[in-house]
């Protein structure tokens, strides 16, 4: 193309600028909504992520080899040697930041008038922090478990604690069975109530220092299950891996979007809603700049039959609408970027409080939305309104020069 | 000596809505380089189609049309766009300039569409020559909007000149001029022809451009009835 056909192209920008205002206002509107929206559901997802990482699953779990397969039985007989050389050796792992100990059994929960069946999580208080640093934030009511404390401390869900009616000081007793099917009692003082917005924990779930558990289930040096933390989930699956291949097949290796499918298909599904509300927003803009082109093609048909006389191509024509088009594009694009990102940034600085179905206690959600989206977002929108605006371009470029000078 | 243009038998007929319409019944013409020439007919009679063929805009149902020793009959779109942009200058009823460009960017606009035009300098000169020829060096930098309907026509005189074209086809090229305005345009290209040798044919209804023509030819229901009416 020549270099007058470009330059003709800009200044078509402008010559109806009412019109191409009104279209890059709404290509502006677009990728900005666009990127509010993506900003808020990464914010969620990382926030939910955050929550089940630090709070609850940690990011990776190791188990015996089929423990997971025979999860809903809760069996304690796959468990697994607690001690600081294995400990220490996923430590070693890169990426690996910390690594606590759990025994996850089941049992039964008495106030002396009531009994009801429980999870029971025994944690390693000395380590607990290391792997999930917010799970102290889970207790409403009393206080958290520390590692000072007397090993003979429980925590109950919370709709367990008041369907009890007992209240943090008082005493509750927990029966469980050992691998071997020896039964055991031991009563603990309530030291607090836990909060999740999973209703199931709420109502079922029972935590107590992991030497308690392992006294309740005959479990003396064992865990059921190590819990990982790591420096950065961008390594999670090369993280998890590393492990598989050191532990060898004795041990199974998960990863949190493994161990909490819930919040992996919740995370799926804002991530479909966002990719529907973008194809909306896409369309009502791509919309706008079939209609904005059609119209300057309308406006224009004499000049295009006097450009095509005086021996300009049809593909230049076509070049010079598509050029108009990707600039309308690239500039509403940029200015929606900006807005975009000004707006993420506007709602991350204080970060918005908020409390969904699956998340625990007081969240902060704080929106993102990463330079490669944004990047992407600005490039959908240019090569959207180059292909919104090719039909037009196509009609300009196919004109008949004689009817178009007669119209 | 080879005619600039030479057409035989030329034939055009097209669909309206179910009927068809004859517009040209087997026109023969010669025109030679340095001619001016004007073809006069009634509305309808085929004057604009057959000045559309002759300027590569449409092609012929039947018939052939050699253009400066070139056979343009059957050339596709794309060879014809060419053949418009290297041998022929249109000018035309409404002026048709580019509104965005100014008056020195639509003259220079034939040349700049080129690909691996000439040097921006050198076309730039040819410009200024132009316009001063055509009387408006004063104009370059205006937009058409700024000026009257005379000047807009001289730059499109301008325009269709810059190519050194072997041909420039004026459709009705006062027609919206007023009478004085139209003297002064007709003057300027009886001029460029007198002295630059440049070949004009116009299709007009205008007796004044008519006068000055050294060829008129008329044409009536698709036929030429004189062919070479000398004044």
């Amino acid at each position: 193309m020549s270099s007058r056909l470009p330059g003709l192209a800009l200044r078509n920008v402008g010559r109806n600028s009412r019109r191409s205002l009104i279209t890059g206002t709404t290509i502006v509107f677009g990728v900005s909504m666009v990127l509010l929206v993506r900003g808020f559901t990464v914010g969620m997802s990382e926030m939910m992520t955050d929550d089940v990482v630090q709070g609850r699953s940690g990011a990776i779990q190791v188990h015996r080899a089929g423990y997971i397969e025979n999860i809903d039985s809760v069996p304690t007989r796959l468990n697994l040697p607690y001690d600081d050389a294995l400990r220490l050796k996923m430590v070693a792992v890169p990426h690996v930041k910390g690594v606590t100990g759990r025994i996850t059994f089941n049992g039964l929960v008495s106030n002396g008038s009531q009994q009801t069946m429980f999870i029971g999580r025994g944690l390693d208080l000395a380590h607990e922090g290391e792997a999930c640093p917010k799970a102290r934030t889970l207790v409403s009511k009393g206080e958290p478990l520390e590692v000072s404390d007397d090993a003979a401390m429980v925590l109950l869900g919370v709709e367990l604690g008041e369907s009890f009616h007992v209240a943090p000081g008082q005493m509750v007793t927990l029966q469980s069975t050992s691998p071997g099917g020896r039964a055991n009692a031991l009563d603990l003082k309530l030291k607090g109530l836990t909060t999740s917005s999973f209703p199931f924990e709420n109502k079922r779930v029972v935590t107590l220092p992991l030497a308690a558990a392992q006294q309740l289930v005959g479990l003396d040096g064992r865990v059921t299950e190590y819990v990982l933390s790591v420096d950065d989930l961008a390594f999670l699956d090369q993280t998890a891996e590393a492990l598989r291949v050191m532990l060898g097949p004795e041990y199974e290796v998960h990863t949190w979007r493994e161990l909490q499918p819930f919040v992996r298909d919740l995370i799926s599904r804002q991530d479909f809603v966002l990719g529907a509300i973008a194809f909306v927003l896409l369309i009502i803009v791509l919309t706008g700049i079939i209609n904005t082109m059609l119209m300057s093609v309308f406006e224009r048909v004499r000049e295009i039959g006097t450009l095509l006389a005086i021996g300009v191509r049809r593909a230049q024509v076509l070049q010079m609408f598509l050029i108009e088009a990707a600039v309308i594009g690239a500039l509403g694009g940029l200015g929606g970027a900006l807005l975009g990102r000004l707006m993420v940034f506007g709602f991350a600085v204080n970060g918005i409080a908020i409390k969904l179905s699956g998340v625990s206690g007081s969240n902060v959600l704080r929106p993102f939305v990463s330079p490669a989206f944004t990047i992407g977002a600005v490039l959908v929108a240019l090569l959207g309104a180059v292909g919104a605006a090719l039909w037009p371009a196509l009609r300009a470029s196919r004109l008949n020069p004689v009817e178009a000078l007669r119209s | 000596m080879a005619h600039l243009i030479e057409l035989s038998g030329i034939k055009k007929s097209y669909q309206l809505g179910k009927t068809e319409v004859v517009a040209l019944r087997g026109v023969d013409l010669s025109i030679d380089v340095g001619e001016f020439t004007v073809v006069t007919g009634p509305s309808g009679s085929g004057k604009t189609t057959l000045l559309n063929i002759i300027g590569c805009l449409d092609r012929a149902s039947s018939g052939t049309y050699v253009l400066d020793g070139i056979d343009v009959s059957n050339r596709d779109f794309d060879d014809l766009a060419e053949v418009r942009n290297q041998k022929i200058g249109f000018i035309f009823q409404n002026f048709n300039l580019i509104p965005v460009l100014d008056v020195a960017e639509n003259i220079e606009f034939p040349c700049a569409v080129r690909t691996g035009g000439e040097d921006a300098k050198v076309l730039r000169a040819r410009v200024e020559k132009l316009a001063e020829a055509v009387g408006l060096r004063e104009y370059l930098h205006h937009k058409p909007d700024e000026l009257s309907g005379g000047q807009r026509q001289r730059v499109a005189i301008a325009r269709a000149l810059i190519t050194t074209p072997r041909l420039v086809l004026a459709d009705e090229p006062t027609a919206n001029l007023d009478s004085k305005t139209s003297d002064q345009i007709i003057d300027l290209m009886l001029e460029l022809n007198q002295n630059q040798g440049v070949t004009f044919l116009f299709s007009t209804h205008d007796p004044r451009v008519v006068k000055h023509a050294r060829r008129a030819l008329q044409i009536l229901d698709g036929q030429m009835v004189d062919g070479a009416l000398a004044h």
